[in-house]
């Protein structure tokens, strides 16, 4: 197929998916074990019940229950396949130039070992870029220097390297690394038939996440957020 | 017959159709020579080699042959319940399935002898498996009640760091993208520990008038600083500070 004719492909799919959502399609390259993990889990996701939610989860989800999330996911992602995503640790892309509406795994979606709400985090993540009215929420470069509130430098939590400018960061809390902290962090807080360790992990997860932000009133209010 | 006004309209419409499918075709080809870009800026790496397991009986992998030998033992000492609780530990992870509802209803307060097991079945499993370790250590560490229960921590931060998800004895990549994912999947069974210590800790302050019990915590928080990781380090330092241990 020409890439004309996969940009047009693209185009068709941006026009058909913007109203509502659509049944999930898996390549027939993907295989079986990748499509019973990713089933299981966003299946575990469609069943979450919550007892509230915040500010920022309802702008951005509507609201803490697994109908909702579901409606999320299958309004961004149209069909899942397999691709290297750049190769090395990568477990899931969106190329939105090539199609926005499309999920690519890797095989390390199974040969890792996350946790299942990590995994997930990664789901909602990567369908957060396929918003093309938002320019597809591209990720800012972290600011050199990158600082905390306490002015410490912004590093990776495991070697202590700063992250001042990686393309890793999030300037709006509504952007990929925002919105699947926000999704965690109302998980963690009042999600009301999660495990005691799905809403450790998601607690777990969400607080390294919100080290992307690179913005402290931006992160100031979604700790705000996570309050109420 | 065609009128000359009416040709000269054709010829018009015709060169502006012209113009317009140029324009069109250029602007597209300009689009479609550069390359597809994904969202985030991906640095091509090769494909990782995930380092592989030795299968076993019961389906959980274990890190060598050696390992599967001790599994078979580990359910031997077991009363007809603990054997219950063990074979809903094993088939929760198994199933990747953290949302089990089994996990709190029926693997609460174990017994010394099942914490045993599953401590056993900690150090047999691969180091990879880094969900399946940071379950135990969740497990064992939900209700901490024993200065053994501690002891077990301990160890946790005794090991070596995890370098990859793929081999945890190869250092791997480290994209920025998702580095903090994968960063904290490799500290995962460190980051539990401390998080159920903190728990426990907040929700029963009293466990620290036990004299032993305070000084194997301190003992935890000591091992912990010394791990090789910044992050450990710090949730490590900041407990301690805490709790004034």
């Amino acid at each position: 197929m020409t890439s004309l004719a996969k940009g047009l492909m693209a185009a068709t799919v941006t026009l058909t998916l913007s109203a509502s959502a659509m049944a999930l399609e898996f390549d027939s390259d993907v295989p079986a074990n990748i499509k019973q993990q990713a089933t299981e889990d966003l299946n575990f996701m469609y069943q979450l019940q919550g007892s509230g939610q915040t500010p920022f989860h309802q702008q951005i989800f509507k609201s803490l229950d697994g109908k909702a999330y579901k409606e999320f996911f299958e309004s961004h992602i149209q069909s899942l396949g397999m691709d290297s995503c750049g190769g090395g640790a990568a477990v899931a892309c969106v190329i939105p130039y090539y199609d926005a509406h499309k999920m690519w795994l890797t095989q390390n979606f199974v040969n890792f070992s996350h946790p299942q709400i990590a995994r997930l985090m990664v789901m909602y993540h990567e369908s957060r870029h396929s918003e093309s009215a938002h320019g597809f929420w591209m990720h800012d470069t972290c600011p050199t220097p990158f600082l905390d509130k306490d002015g410490h430098d912004m590093k990776s939590i495991w070697t202590g390297a700063p992250l001042a400018g990686e393309p890793a960061c999030d300037s709006t809390a509504f952007g990929s690394y925002g919105s699947s902290t926000i999704l965690l962090a109302n998980v963690a807080k009042y999600c009301s038939n999660c495990s005691d360790k799905v809403k450790m992990d998601a607690n777990i997860y969400a607080t390294d996440q919100l080290g992307r932000i690179d913005k402290e009133q931006v992160k100031q209010s979604m700790i705000d957020d996570f309050a109420k | 017959m065609t009128s000359p006004s009416k040709q000269f309209r054709i010829l018009i419409f015709g060169a502006l159709l012209l113009g317009a499918l140029f324009f069109f075709f250029h602007h597209q080809s300009e689009k479609d020579s550069s390359p597809a870009k994904p969202v985030a800026t991906f640095t091509p790496q090769p494909p990782v080699t995930v380092k592989s397991s030795v299968p076993t009986a019961s389906g959980i992998p274990a890190k060598n042959q050696q390992a599967v030998q001790k599994q078979e033992e580990l359910t031997k000492d077991l009363s007809a319940a603990e054997k219950k609780q063990w074979q809903i530990f094993t088939e929760v992870l198994l199933s990747k399935n953290d949302n089990d509802p089994r996990l709190d209803h029926e693997l609460r307060h174990l017994s010394p002898t099942l914490k045993k097991a599953l401590e056993t079945q900690y150090s047999l499993l691969p180091d990879e498996k880094r969900n399946e370790r940071g379950l135990v250590v969740f497990l064992v560490s939900r209700d901490l009640s024993s200065v053994e229960d501690l002891q077990f921590l301990e160890s946790v931060y005794q090991e070596s760091p995890c370098l990859s998800l793929a081999n945890c004895g190869v250092r791997g990549d480290n994209d920025p993208h998702f580095s903090g994912l994968n960063e904290t999947s490799l500290l995962y069974p460190q980051v539990v520990g401390l998080y159920q210590l903190e728990q426990q800790l907040k929700a029963r302050p009293e466990l620290l008038k036990d004299p032993r019990f305070r000084q194997q915590t301190e003992e935890v928080l000591r091992s912990a600083e010394r791990f090789p990781v910044p992050a450990i380090q710090d949730r490590a330092r900041g407990l301690k500070d805490k709790y004034g241990l």
